[in-house]
């Protein structure tokens, strides 16, 4: 059965999975080294941050509820200032996927497969990805119904088991002589959310109204409430300085449960499987953001349109086994990142801005 | 068209079938314990205590660049042979290494993922980390600082953080050798030991590897179980006491009871006393129950701790009489006084003893000032080394006897 359009709950599924991703296994560490052990607050007056800036962009699709944002700007600027403008997000949501997939291959490598090279990992999420996107937005929606319970609940169960291992008093103390890197660290905070603004992308798609606004927001809590919650545990855990060494805090995490042997004692098998679900469906939404961008931009006819998706396989294959050095490819995506809160915070005002102007006098008229 | 979507399904069956890292299960060397030793083992005026190692076990490093001049280290993994484990925990063991349960490998070298490969280079099997129960350190390792050894058992990533951590009386190797009644591996025995704190006090409970590393990272001093090693037993033996990353004495049982007392981790345990008022007699409570509040402040700008123990448990021997017969509630509260005045005299020498002959933190004030008293921390920072033998530690017990058996 085909849906004619998204529900509002599924705005929240595909939200959430959008935004959380390969990023999970990198929030604490960096949090930690920004704001040390205070890292937390910033995450969530960043995630303050972020619902905010997200309510703006819902204010500027919900003016335009037939466009997504690639046709948004077009349809503003006209046909050469609304490409120049959709430029960098197209390399944005471009690269992202493929730096994601790098990451995650990277950390896959690590953990489990030493032996398999890297672009078959790349490739194989590279395929599976794209025929997810292929099928369209209704698949993917559905895609991430299936996946984001599971996550949830192995998050739900990562922070239950090894919250009560911690130590409280790591956290403390609470924003002593720190309040200046908690500060610096709310726009990185911000960062980690970008995924939000895949509402541009699929509101056009959705059953427009007040409860899609509402599952919207929902859908940045959960990321915001479990990076704050996973932060907090690394930090009691692993504490705020010895943080700062471990890679991929989230693994590391799920390989410190101490249980009595007898019961799950492998619970990071379960960590390791879900968390690839986790990457793969917010590189999905990355991956549709993209195709997309560059369907617009290139002005692809809308019936040649869901085969793009393939076209450019090999290229953001060639991106993902660049750069072999992990510290590089972490560093690489925390700038990319930095396009995107560029193009939330100016490009989105000055759209609804001149919309509104627009509109105006059109009315005078 | 439906042939051609089969021939495509088969022919996906023949690029699918295998990983690219599949290692059988039995090719596989499941590392169970590590012991790291000096090397040479016994340097200094105990040379006539000879390790036992065979010669072919101790085949020298190839020289690379790790290599300056001579081997520091010498660590031995035990890896159980699979096809004997059923057969040997019934034979008994005996030292015999035909009837061995397990394999125990020494390498000696410099660093210890270059011991690593070299021992990959002497077996058939791959060696694999990712069951490792237990790390055992000798003494001289622990003296010569944890920092040159740790950095592979936290960079590989077959390694879990929750791998217990030993220091042993003597050389490690021989923990490894030991062979135990009750369970076919050394390194599993070992590792199950600390279970037992949930009846007494008097070892150290289970020391992981993230604890030790988050003590390190914090700059805190700390302790880690001592093991002592016969034939066929291994005995939880107090703590070692670490000061930053270096050891720096031991600590035995009753100091050990001590420091769990202060840091609230005292679970059940004994506590004895002679007492006067009954004839000299040797009374024992068997602690059910212990909660610690430690108070912080700062008194003539010195830091001050208010260690406040409070503790209830059940009358459980008298050496002197069989019954007393009188049911003296009295007698039952100048008991209660006895033991806690062997509880403050206990904690109060423990802390002075670390105050003035170690000068090691293992109580964890330097925490507590840091979390409690973070203005007062930032000044004295630098200068805590010399402020700790200094800090004010008053300790107070207060001791209620619920039980009394079955006699009164």
């Amino acid at each position: 059965m085909k849906d004619d359009s998204l529900r509002p709950v599924q705005i929240m599924t595909l939200t959430a999975s959008a935004i959380f991703g390969v990023d999970i296994l990198l929030v604490p560490q960096r949090m930690a080294r920004i704001a040390g052990q205070d890292g937390w607050i910033s995450l969530g007056l960043g995630g303050l941050l972020s619902l905010a800036s997200a309510s703006l962009i819902y204010y500027l699709v919900s003016l335009y509820p037939e466009d997504d944002m690639p046709n948004i700007c077009i349809k503003v600027l006209g046909r050469l200032l609304g490409r120049i403008i959709m430029l960098p997000t197209l390399l944005y949501t471009f690269i992202y996927v493929a730096l994601s997939f790098r990451i995650f291959a990277q950390a896959l490598l690590t953990f489990l497969l030493d032996r398999t090279p890297i672009y078959a990992i790349v490739l194989l999420m590279l395929l599976v990805t794209a025929y997810a996107v292929y099928k369209g937005i209704y698949t993917m929606a559905s895609v991430c119904d299936l996946l984001f319970p599971l996550a949830l609940i192995t998050l739900i169960v990562l922070v239950a088991t090894t919250i009560s291992q911690g130590r409280l008093d790591y956290l403390r103390p609470i924003l002593f002589d720190n309040s200046d890197k908690v500060l610096k660290g709310v726009l990185p905070g911000l960062q980690e959310y970008t995924g939000y603004s895949i509402i541009a992308y699929i509101y056009s798609h959705s059953q427009k109204g007040a409860r899609t606004y509402k599952w919207y927001m929902v859908g940045i809590l959960i990321p915001i409430i479990f990076y704050m919650l996973i932060t907090l545990v690394c930090i009691m855990n692993f504490t705020a300085p010895g943080l700062e060494g471990v890679l991929y805090p989230t693994l590391t995490l799920s390989k410190s449960i101490e249980y009595t042997p007898l019961f799950m004692e492998r619970l990071e098998a379960f960590v390791a499987v879900i968390w690839i679900s986790i990457v793969f469906a917010s590189g999905m939404a990355y991956y549709y953001a993209a195709s997309r961008n560059i369907a617009v931009f290139f002005g692809v006819k809308s019936q040649y349109e869901r085969y793009i998706v393939f076209a450019f396989i090999p290229l953001l294959l060639i991106l993902a086994i660049l750069e072999p050095n992990v510290l590089k490819s972490i560093k690489q995506i925390t700038y990319l990142k930095t396009i995107q809160i560029l193009v939330a915070g100016f490009v989105v005002p000055l759209l609804i801005v001149i919309t509104l102007i627009k509109r105006r006098s059109s009315i005078k008229k | 068209m439906k042939k051609l979507v089969l021939l495509l399904m088969i022919l996906s069956l023949l690029i699918t079938t295998a990983c690219w890292d599949m290692i059988d299960i039995e090719k596989r060397a499941y590392v169970l314990g590590v012991a790291i030793d000096l090397y040479p083992p016994n340097p200094k005026g105990r040379e006539g205590d000879k390790s036992e190692a065979r010669q072919e076990e101790e085949m020298p490093l190839e020289k690379t660049g790790l290599y300056n001049g001579r081997p520091e280290y010498a660590l031995t993994v035990q890896i159980p042979i699979l096809q004997k484990a059923q057969s040997s925990s019934f034979s008994g063991g005996g030292g015999d290494p035909e009837s061995d349960a397990t394999w125990q490998i020494t390498q000696i070298g410099n660093s210890f993922i270059s011991m690593n490969l070299e021992m990959a280079t002497r077996t058939n099997l791959i060696p694999y980390y990712e069951h490792l129960q237990a790390i055992i350190l000798s003494e001289d390792v622990a003296r010569a600082g944890l920092k040159n050894v740790i950095d592979f058992f936290v960079r590989d990533p077959e390694m879990g953080r929750r791998v217990n951590i030993y220091v042993s009386h003597g050389e490690a190797k021989k923990v490894l050798d030991v062979n135990p009644r009750t369970e076919d591996y050394s390194s599993i025995y070992l590792s199950q030991i600390h279970r037992n704190t949930r009846k007494t006090s008097r070892m150290v409970e289970k020391a992981g590897l993230n604890k030790m590393l988050n003590n390190i990272d914090l700059g805190l001093d700390f302790i880690l179980p001592a093991i002592q090693s016969t034939k066929d037993e291994i005995k939880s033996n107090g703590a070692a006491i670490f000061k930053k990353d270096k050891m720096v004495g031991w600590l035995d049982e009753l100091e050990l009871e001590a420091v769990k007392f202060i840091l609230n981790r005292y679970n059940k345990g004994l506590i004895t006393v002679t007492s006067s008022a009954m004839d000299n007699a040797i009374i024992a409570l068997d602690i059910g129950k212990s909660k610690t509040k430690i108070k912080t402040s700062i008194e003539n700008d010195l830091p001050r701790f208010d260690i406040d123990i409070e503790v209830s448990g059940s009358y459980a021997e008298n050496t002197r009489v069989y019954t007393q017969g009188d049911q003296d509630i009295d007698l039952h509260k100048t008991l209660e006084k006895d033991f806690e005045k062997e509880i403050v005299s206990l904690c109060e020498n423990t802390i002075k003893k670390m105050q003035e002959e170690y000068g090691v933190d293992i109580f964890e004030f330097k925490q507590l000032l840091r979390t409690r008293e973070p203005a007062y921390w930032k000044e004295v920072k630098n200068k805590w080394e010399d402020l700790y033998p200094k800090i004010i530690v008053k300790v107070k017990a207060r001791v209620k006897i619920d039980l009394i058996g079955l006699t009164s």
